[in-house]
């Protein structure tokens, strides 16, 4: 069962997400990438043999910004990436999570951030970072 | 003499034995001891990180006038914790405590049947057989106490299980939790004879020390 394909499904039913890449993708404005960390690791194991993990992935997001004072339009884009995370929040809370297959049972799914944060920039273009977190419970088979 | 016939554990030499290979079950079904009925074993211990059955020894140590200590073990009273034991939807042994505390029949506490497994000592091992054969003993009588409701995040019930030692010994088919597990008593007239039929006499095989008897015996009035 391939994770990543069914986390970056799960995570499309974003409906503002305009482009969504895996891993790589174009450097312009509204482009936004789906990326796994190599994390899926075991946390604990009970005494049947379930084991907790943790999966964790990033969203990148990549805008433009200005730098004019009193300027709302960095506000804006920022708000709108806010989105993502109130979604993941909402979607946990309602237990809506990523189906991981009859032997795995999904505990919760949570940022690891409040707001999103910027990762670098250059002359045009801000990327933005917004981390998320995914607990799971792998039963013994 | 053991009732079994394994001589040893079903690991390869020097292999660790898993901790999931040793495995609690409560009975929520009907009475092990009741010829008609099914039992149904639960396997608890899902979320649990650590628990041991704790042996509880009574012993006596005497040292005489040769500077030998002899220790003498007198009884052993099991007792096995379980912590947290988060209450999940469909965990029948749960909801049947929490039953209890609401009714406060707190002498329903000690009604239950309760069996361990040892996965890594099969009868089948080294065999053809395709059916296994986990050595289990399954205590009547137990008392299981939940020691307290509530926790952080989650509704935890944490428990501890006194085992009464009054057991019977036998063999399953399975110990997963998803299983469904099927004790086999190794007395195959263990169900009759708690009805009243007719008992065979003990074999030597059953440590009596007795000739094994050739038929069963009877009396005849003149």
């Amino acid at each position: 069962m391939d994770k990543n394909k069914i986390v970056l499904d799960w995570l499309k039913e974003f409906e503002n997400f305009d482009k969504l890449y895996f891993n790589f993708g174009d450097v312009e404005h509204g482009a936004m990438a789906f990326i796994p960390t190599p994390t899926d690791r075991v946390i604990k194991t009970d005494i049947l043999g379930n084991q907790t993990k943790l999966y964790k992935f990033a969203v990148t997001a990549f805008l433009t910004f200005d730098t004019i004072p009193n300027s709302s339009s960095n506000l804006v884009d920022y708000s709108q990436l806010q989105l993502l995370i109130n979604w993941v929040s909402e979607r946990n809370k309602n237990k809506i999570f990523p189906d991981f297959g009859k032997d795995c049972e999904v505990e919760k799914i949570e940022s690891l951030q409040n707001v999103p944060q910027i990762a670098g920039q250059n002359e045009n273009i801000a990327q933005y970072l917004m981390q998320f977190q995914i607990t799971y419970i792998e039963k013994e088979n | 003499m053991s009732e079994y016939a394994s001589t040893g554990f079903a690991l390869n030499d020097n292999q660790k034995a898993e901790r999931k290979l040793l495995v609690t079950a409560v009975n929520m079904g009907d009475s092990i001891t009741d010829s008609t009925g099914t039992p149904n074993w639960v396997v608890i211990g899902a979320g649990v990180e650590d628990s041991s059955i704790e042996y509880n020894p009574d012993t006596e140590k005497v040292t005489d006038i040769l500077g030998i200590t002899e220790t003498t073990v007198n009884k052993l009273e099991p007792e096995q914790s379980l912590d947290p034991m988060t209450v999940r939807g469909g965990n029948p042994l749960l909801f049947k405590l929490t039953d209890i505390i609401e009714r406060n029949a707190v002498s329903e506490f000690s009604l239950f049947e309760v069996m361990i497994i040892r996965a890594y000592i099969d009868e089948a091992y080294g065999k053809a057989a395709s059916v296994h054969g986990y050595h289990a003993e399954v205590h009547k009588n137990c008392t299981i106490t939940p020691e307290s409701n509530g926790g952080d995040a989650y509704v935890d019930m944490p428990i501890t299980i006194a085992y009464s030692n009054d057991k019977v010994l036998g063999t399953t088919n399975a110990y997963k939790f998803s299983d469904t597990i099927e004790f086999t008593p190794n007395d195959a007239n263990f169900n009759s004879s708690s009805t009243g039929e007719e008992e065979t006499i003990p074999s030597e095989d059953e440590n009596t020390g007795e000739e094994p008897a050739t038929e069963t015996e009877t009396t005849t009035e003149t």
